[in-house]
């Protein structure tokens, strides 16, 4: 299951990623945060949508991501 | 669950602490604790306060935004504290009042943009019960008396409940900002008391936040 950056409201299309929490290869449960992401003067903690292992980090800290966007995948 | 609607008058229930003089670590945990009771489906808290100088470190600061030397900073004896908050670098000492909304942001609807869109008019508001206008400026979210800015806004989000918030310069000293770039600008900061020339009743200007923040998110108070 890909990890997407969810929408944080009109007017907010991109984000950074600040932090990753968690390493590849780390096992992950639903709804615990994995990824800081921030925009503007907000940092947003995104929880995973799902159990099992983060497989791939897609998006790097200091880089940029879309709404919408996959951040990584969990399998 | 109650949900923000101005036009329905829907009341959001929140709960008031004023943490008054409190160090700035101790008052971090006090909003980890109030977020830990929100996100369990405790009511809203909102917490007014002062705190010891300190600068903070917001998650965008690469700790490039000192104007002065650490070695100048130490002999200030300023702790430098590196925080879970969007924003750079930013100074808080006795004099600014800090307001922590520990709102749950599903009664706003998940907008982050509308949620500081609404503490910036909440701020505005509070301002002019002093009798002065301020503006925001496109682009640098915080609020502004024409190009200095008077109060600063910074806030985490985790499962959609809010921690952090806002900071607003009543009577603060001012002479800390110029040791750092305010928020990573070339910015001069102002305060009330430097715009009105006279100081600020604390307990009198909490109360007027207390209601702004009643009026502009609609809420349900309990002190």
């Amino acid at each position: 299951m890909k990890i997407e950056v969810p929408p944080l409201g009109k007017g907010i299309d991109k984000v950074a990623v600040s932090c990753w929490y968690v390493q590849t290869g780390s096992e992950i449960k639903e709804g615990e945060d994995i990824v800081e992401l921030s925009a503007d003067k907000a940092i947003f903690s995104l929880p995973s949508p799902t159990t099992g292992i983060l497989k791939e980090i897609f998006i790097k800290e200091n880089s940029e991501a879309k709404i919408g966007e996959a951040l990584g995948v969990i399998e | 669950m109650a949900v923000f609607d101005q036009s329905q008058k829907i009341c959001i229930p929140c709960k008031i602490y004023d943490l008054g003089l409190i160090d700035y670590n101790q008052a971090y945990r006090r909003q980890k604790q109030a977020l830990s009771g929100v996100i369990s489906g405790g009511e809203n808290v909102l917490f007014l306060c002062e705190h010891p100088a300190v600068f903070t470190l917001g998650r965008l600061d690469k700790k490039d935004n000192f104007s002065c030397s650490l070695r100048e900073i130490e002999k200030k004896n300023i702790p430098v504290v590196p925080i879970d908050r969007g924003g750079k670098i930013t100074f808080h000492g006795q004099g600014q009042l800090l307001v922590y909304p520990i709102f749950d942001l599903n009664c706003f609807g998940k907008d982050l943009k509308f949620f500081m869109h609404q503490m910036e008019e909440v701020l505005i508001d509070f301002l002019q019960e002093f009798g002065i206008v301020a503006n925001r400026v496109p682009g640098h979210t915080g609020a502004w008396v024409k190009d200095k800015k008077i109060a600063s806004i910074g806030i985490g989000v985790r499962k959609w409940v809010s921690y952090h918030g806002l900071a607003v310069n009543l009577n603060t000293n001012l002479d800390s900002f110029r040791m750092i770039k305010p928020c990573g600008l070339n910015v001069e900061m102002t305060s009330l008391e430097k715009q009105l020339g006279y100081k600020i009743n604390m307990p009198q200007a909490k109360q007027k936040m207390i209601r702004c923040f009643q009026k502009i998110f609609c809420l349900g108070i309990e002190e």
